[in-house]
């Protein structure tokens, strides 16, 4: 399996966060959290990654974000999300925002749409241009 | 322009287009335990795009979508459209959107399915079996055999990548 851990066990809910990952990526994420969090925090994220799902998620947000922010500058672009996907750190289940969007746009037609749509760009994804681009 | 494709997208050992809607997308920050295999076959078929073994076709209405969601899953998402390898304008999706409109579907997924028939998918991949898998065979009525409209764990089965 190549990079980023995405070999999957069909019982993948009961293994370790960091079981999920190959060996490679799984060195580099805990030298990077090891590295880059206080010796407190590494040990509280490492220990719920070793651990489950369930640990990793009664982490302090607050802890879970800068985790989530030393993998994904860990690991190359692409990469990184698919290691922090894997991992289900800092997690945001997709109820909690895609319906409330989906209902806005489908209170339109499609020309409606078509013309209203483009203006939401404005809060696009940080650094992306109208076409999504970089 | 409204929709770039790569050259050589025709042919037998062409590399197949994959579209993603957020449904699909949004299992990449979403780890709750129902969810899960869906989750990392979605990571699966992302990291086979980022190996070079699917093409990731993206749309401005996936983008439009994103821009709303909360910034840990854009972060993450972000990182991962730029490997799409072209993106579909909302006004080239127009007529096509227009006839699955009349056909019922809601907006938003007319849109994103005009966008992955108007960029040339193999697979239009959706978590949302209530509006997308279930209506497949419509959908397959009026676009014909392309995109494909299948679970990611279909995807995979598809692609050849279990």
């Amino acid at each position: 399996m190549g990079r980023a851990g995405v070999k999957v066990k069909a019982s993948a809910w009961a293994a370790s966060p960091l079981s999920r990952l190959n060996p490679g990526d799984r060195e580099r994420a805990i030298g990077a959290l090891d590295d880059r969090l206080s010796r407190d925090d590494s040990i509280r994220v490492l220990t719920a990654l070793a651990g489950s799902q369930r640990e990793v998620v009664a982490l302090p947000r607050p802890l879970q974000l800068r985790a989530q922010q030393v993998l994904l500058d860990a690991f190359p672009d692409g990469d990184n999300a698919l290691i922090v996907s894997q991992l289900g750190i800092a997690s945001v289940p997709t109820d909690a925002w895609l319906p409330a969007v989906q209902a806005r746009i489908n209170a339109m037609t499609i020309d409606e749409a078509i013309a209203m749509l483009p203006g939401w760009h404005a809060v696009a994804p940080s650094g992306t241009t109208p076409d999504g681009r970089r | 322009m409204v929709t770039v494709m790569p050259s050589g997208s025709e042919g037998a050992a062409r590399t197949p287009i994959v579209y993603l809607d957020n449904s699909a997308f949004g299992r990449l920050t979403d780890s709750a335990p129902r969810v899960l295999p869906e989750t990392h076959a979605v990571a699966r078929i992302v990291a086979a795009c980022l190996a070079g073994r699917l093409r990731l076709l993206l749309s401005e209405i996936l983008i439009v979508e994103l821009a709303a969601a909360p910034m840990e899953v854009r972060d993450r998402v972000t990182r991962i459209l730029d490997q799409g390898v072209a993106c579909v304008r909302l006004a080239a999706t127009r007529s096509t959107a227009l006839r699955l409109e009349a056909l019922g579907f809601r907006t938003n997924d007319a849109l994103h399915l005009a966008a992955a028939y108007t960029g040339g998918a193999d697979f239009a991949v959706s978590c949302d079996r209530q509006h997308w898998i279930r209506r497949a065979p419509r959908v397959a009525s009026v676009l014909g055999t392309r995109p494909v409209i299948v679970t990611p764990e279909e995807c995979l089965q598809w692609a050849g990548l279990v």
